[in-house]
């Protein structure tokens, strides 16, 4: 669930700046993760917590885990997997 | 431009992915953590598919060079240096380092598709700039717009 929803806005964001020349075509898979993102709403935490990861890690005693993984374009770097190894590749200023 | 979602790492092939640019998501807790020790300093992660390459990989580099960090099922791995924890990849930790990371679940994606044209690690950390920039970034190799139904983009979860 959780990476589904983030999936789903992700895609969303996506199209929500997309060059309206652009014709954006989804599949039914990326359709489904636009509707869990839209269904569970804006709170990144709701998702977090109720996935079975983020319920494991609140058992474990890493639920502040949870909240720095809801807090949304905290580290604005685009980083990429390149010649295995992911270094950064961009970022805001 | 087309998108898919693929919600397991095994539902792709590596024949599958050539030509298209991936995101993996692991936002519990590996692709967090990567950027954050990206932000915070370190010089590159390297993914590792077990602890047992983690190590032979930080061997490789030396230890003044390295911090070893994962888990295996969320738990931290005995002898390594960090967990997976995101607020672990502090700037006193992970600066000028390089990170050799192995998770249970985010490494093993992240391995699994590097047949693809380009990989980008991807959770709410860095979103915005992800979806802005990501896979239209001029030097990602990543595909222009092609014609329809053509799948071009992926958002892959690992």
């Amino acid at each position: 669930m959780d990476d589904a929803y983030c999936a789903g806005r992700l895609v969303t964001a996506v199209l929500e700046q997309a060059d309206p020349g652009i014709h954006d075509v989804l599949s039914d898979s990326a359709r489904a993760a636009v509707e869990i993102a839209r269904g569970l709403g804006q709170r990144w935490d709701t998702p977090l917590r109720l996935s079975m990861a983020g319920q494991d890690l609140q058992r474990l005693g890493f639920g502040a885990d949870i909240d720095d993984a809801g807090r949304e374009d905290v580290f604005p770097s685009l980083i990429r997997f390149h010649d295995g190894q992911v270094a950064r590749h961009a970022e805001t200023t | 431009m087309s998108f898919d979602v693929l919600f397991s790492p095994r539902a792709v092939g590596p024949d599958d992915l050539a030509g298209r640019t991936v995101i993996v998501i692991d936002i519990l807790r590996a692709t967090t953590t990567m950027c954050a020790a990206l932000h915070h300093g370190a010089h590159a992660i390297i993914p590792t598919a077990s602890p047992d390459e983690a190590r032979a990989v930080a061997r490789t580099i030396g230890t003044d060079a390295v911090v070893l960090a994962g888990e295996r099922n969320a738990v931290p791995i005995p002898g390594f240096d960090l967990g997976n924890s995101p607020r672990g990849m502090t700037p006193e930790r992970v600066r000028d380092k390089t990170v050799v990371l192995c998770t249970t679940n985010g490494t093993k994606a992240l391995l699994s598709v590097q047949s693809a044209t380009a990989v980008y690690p991807g959770a709410a950390c860095n979103l915005s700039l992800l979806a802005a920039a990501g896979p239209r970034h001029p030097r990602s190799g990543g595909i222009a717009p092609g014609p329809v139904r053509r799948p071009c983009r992926e958002v892959r979860v690992g």
